[in-house]
């Protein structure tokens, strides 16, 4: 029996070995060769979750790209910021989508729930560093172990067919949402909610990582709030909100369009401009580019 | 008992009642007819365990079949029929602890062997936690005496206990789930793809079933090894028989020799006419069929593989192929691969009524597979997957002798080697994991 045991126990820390092996030498392949160069070279970008996912439209706003996507976290944000800055070094502005929901503690869900892990995890892997895989790997060991032979199947997969391409739908665009709030479920009143104020931790660190990264980079950081329906519940934790940008960011100016006058049939739902809402808000969002806000970078 | 009920139990554990129900049933009926001195009294005692395990077995399998089929043919006739709606849920493994319990009896009442009488150690037999939802379904004259007897640990027997586990995960995870995906499309919408892509869709689920099934039977005997049992064997890679007649001896042995022992021989077996023979053969298909779910496309299937064997028993030839095919070669003569290949695509026909959920399903698929688009090349040619299927294959292939290809590893291969084999295997199984297909046998 205890040979059986030792045996056994030597053939899981082979396999074991073989596997962190695999996927750092996968990984290492990917990181050098991955490509992050934008379809154009854009002067500016917008990154952050499905806010400004589906209220910039970058086919209207010259010298920008949105690369947002939904339900991402600043945990992944700030591996992605760095791949597409490597690769486009000609970008000197980042917009990043900074609302209610992205101070609340519901961002850890986003960082290492299931669905969030098996979403992002397969394709930021080899981006990540230690660190990072000990912070999901501890706070969801089931889904990154789960998650950690998808990082590997996808990513041997694109070595073996040379594909090493990041910048698609999968990495995050602009999208438009065609639905008018008339027909949306997602716009019938919510009962403001009564949540509890408790900050995520997680993604304020990596807030706090991507401040830095464009300030060593000497890039144009602009925090912005993207318009938001007139019964949008999220405000509970606008205070700590304000407190927040008063102190750990005020050097980070805010650009909040939060109240950005909008027709209620522009919104997708209390929180998303579908098509319409998104054309008037990016026609205005050029101009103001353009104008005011080169205003505010001279200064 | 208690890890096997509360395996059990973790499926459904309102179920676990009909389980230890039929169990005890059974252990005090065996009793009975054991010791019972007049035949009629045994009789009594034997048909009541009959009826009841058979009871169980009609009601939760097959009421909803019976009861859709009586209002079908009425409504064929004119009457609608408004019967009020059950919804009868099947309980885990229920044929295959069922048929443990009609063959316990059914030898006690032959005399075969003699009533247990330690109900842990019956129910033990009935309920083993490794074969209690998919088999292999055992017989108390082999299972019983290795319970009852004392076992030492034997290190060469767990280790290739552990060899078969892992054969049994790669064909489960890496084969079976993997074809899945391709041919649960092609099964879906058999309407949207070309005939081609249908016939690969059908040779994938070939796959799937054979690596779903065979794996599971080769995770519990594997299992089962490492508490020092011996179950019987299941599958003795049935894709390299040389006609049907010994894909059906190389195809869920477990149940094939228990519907021989059980029905075919008491039916009279190979002895008498002709016509007898192939009544006989008959009627063990189609039950077999039957036995695999409550569906029109299960008796179909039966009813065809039963025409497949046919011409063998006709002219005698059914016993032909009792030998492993090139024995003493690597490779098989043309004459042996084209009778392999050809064997392999009459059973893939005969899958497809078995994965079709209805017969007008199962139609569909064969009219879309033999239309002009056959000639076409198939819409998804996963190359990934081919190269997993060739390599599955030649593994299967080199270890046919054995009862799983890794014992033959074993023998023949230094330690380097069968260690780099079994990291290679992990490895797939680590990196394949994931898509969580139940097995397909559990519905059974």
């Amino acid at each position: 029996m205890k040979k059986l045991i030792t045996k056994f126990s030597l053939f899981i820390l082979l396999l074991s070995s073989i596997i962190v092996l695999s996927f750092i030498v996968i990984s290492k392949i990917i990181n050098e060769k991955a490509s992050f160069k934008l379809h154009k070279p854009v002067g500016s970008i917008v990154l952050g979750n499905s806010h400004s996912e589906f209220a910039l439209n970058d086919s209207i706003i010259t010298d920008f790209t949105n690369v947002s996507q939904s339900g991402e976290s600043y945990f992944y944000t700030y591996i992605k910021l760095k791949e597409i800055v490597k690769d486009n070094p000609q970008i000197q502005t980042v917009f990043l989508a900074f609302s209610n929901e992205v101070i609340d503690v519901g961002m850890n869900e986003w960082t290492w729930g299931d669905q969030y892990i098996s979403f992002r995890f397969p394709e930021f892997a080899p981006f990540m560093d230690f660190r990072q895989h000990y912070i999901l790997a501890c706070n969801n060991p089931k889904s990154y172990i789960e998650n950690l032979s998808k990082a590997i199947k996808k990513n041997s997969g694109k070595i073996f067919k040379n594909d090493y391409l990041f910048i698609n739908d999968h990495i995050g665009a602009f999208k438009n949402l065609n639905q008018s709030a008339e027909d949306s479920e997602g716009t019938k009143e919510k009962p403001t909610q009564t949540n509890k104020v408790e900050l995520s931790l997680v993604n304020l660190a990596n807030l706090d990582k991507i401040v830095d990264f464009c300030e060593e980079k000497r890039i144009n950081l602009f925090f912005i709030r993207c318009p938001l329906n007139p019964k949008y519940p999220g405000y509970y934790n606008e205070s700590e909100l304000k407190h927040l940008l008063q102190t750990r960011y005020s050097s980070i100016q805010f650009l909040d369009f939060a109240k950005f006058p909008l027709a209620y049939a522009d919104y997708f739902d209390l929180e998303h401009l579908n098509f319409n809402g998104s054309k008037k808000f990016s026609l205005w969002f050029e101009t103001f580019k353009n104008t005011e806000l080169q205003k505010k970078m001279t200064n | 008992m208690i890890s096997s009920y509360f395996f059990y139990a973790c499926w459904d554990w309102r179920f676990l009642f009909l389980l230890i129900f039929s169990t005890a049933l059974d252990f005090l009926t065996g009793i009975k007819i054991s010791e019972a001195k007049d035949h009629n009294v045994k009789k009594v005692w034997f048909w009541l365990s009959i009826s009841a395990n058979l009871g169980f077995l009609a009601f939760f399998k097959y009421f909803n079949f019976f009861i859709d089929s009586f209002i079908s043919s009425f409504a064929w006739l004119g009457v609608d029929l408004d019967t009020p709606a059950i919804q009868i849920i099947l309980p885990v493994g229920i044929s295959f602890y069922t048929f443990h319990g009609l063959s316990y009896v059914i030898d006690i009442y032959k005399n075969r062997i003699k009533a247990e009488r330690n109900f842990i150690d019956y129910s033990v037999f009935v309920s083993f936690f490794p074969l209690l939802v998919a088999g292999p379904i055992e017989r108390a004259t082999h299972l019983l005496p290795q319970l009852k007897s004392n076992r030492i640990f034997n290190y060469q027997q767990a280790n290739d206990g552990l060899r078969q586990i892992l054969w049994g995960l790669f064909k489960k995870v890496v084969i079976a789930d993997q074809c899945a995906e391709f041919a649960n499309l092609t099964f879906s919408h058999s309407d949207s793809y070309s005939g081609s892509t249908l016939l690969l869709g059908a040779v994938f689920f070939a796959f799937q079933i054979y690596g779903d099934f065979s794996g599971y039977s080769d995770i519990a005997i594997g299992t089962a090894k490492l508490f020092g049992i011996r179950l019987l064997k299941n599958f003795a890679f049935p894709y390299f028989s040389r006609d049907i007649a010994e894909f059906w001896r190389r195809w869920h042995i477990s149940l094939s020799t228990w519907f021989r022992d059980y029905l075919y021989i008491p039916m009279g077996g190979n002895k008498g006419t002709k016509w007898a023979k192939v009544k006989n053969t008959f009627i063990i298909f189609l039950v077999s069929g039957f036995w695999h779910g409550a569906n029109w496309t299960f008796i179909i299937w039966g009813f065809l593989n039963a025409l497949y064997i046919l011409p063998s028993i006709l002219l005698n030839s059914n016993r032909n192929h009792l030998d492993i095919v090139a024995e003493q070669r690597d490779l098989p003569n043309i004459k042996e691969f084209l009778n392999m290949s050809i064997t392999f695509l009459f059973t893939v026909f005969a899958w497809i009524l078995f994965r079709s959920e209805n017969m007008k399903e199962a139609i569909q698929y064969y009219s879309g597979i033999f239309s002009w688009s056959l000639l076409s090349f198939p819409t998804f040619r996963p190359t990934e997957l081919f190269v997993l299927l060739f390599m599955f294959i030649v593994i299967e292939w080199f270890g046919r002798r054995e009862n799983h290809p890794l014992a033959e590893l074993n023998l023949k291969i230094n330690k380097a080697k069968r260690w780099f084999i079994y990291s290679v295997l992990s490895f797939c199984i680590f990196v394949f994991h994931g898509k969580d297909q139940a097995f397909i046998y559990f519905q059974f």
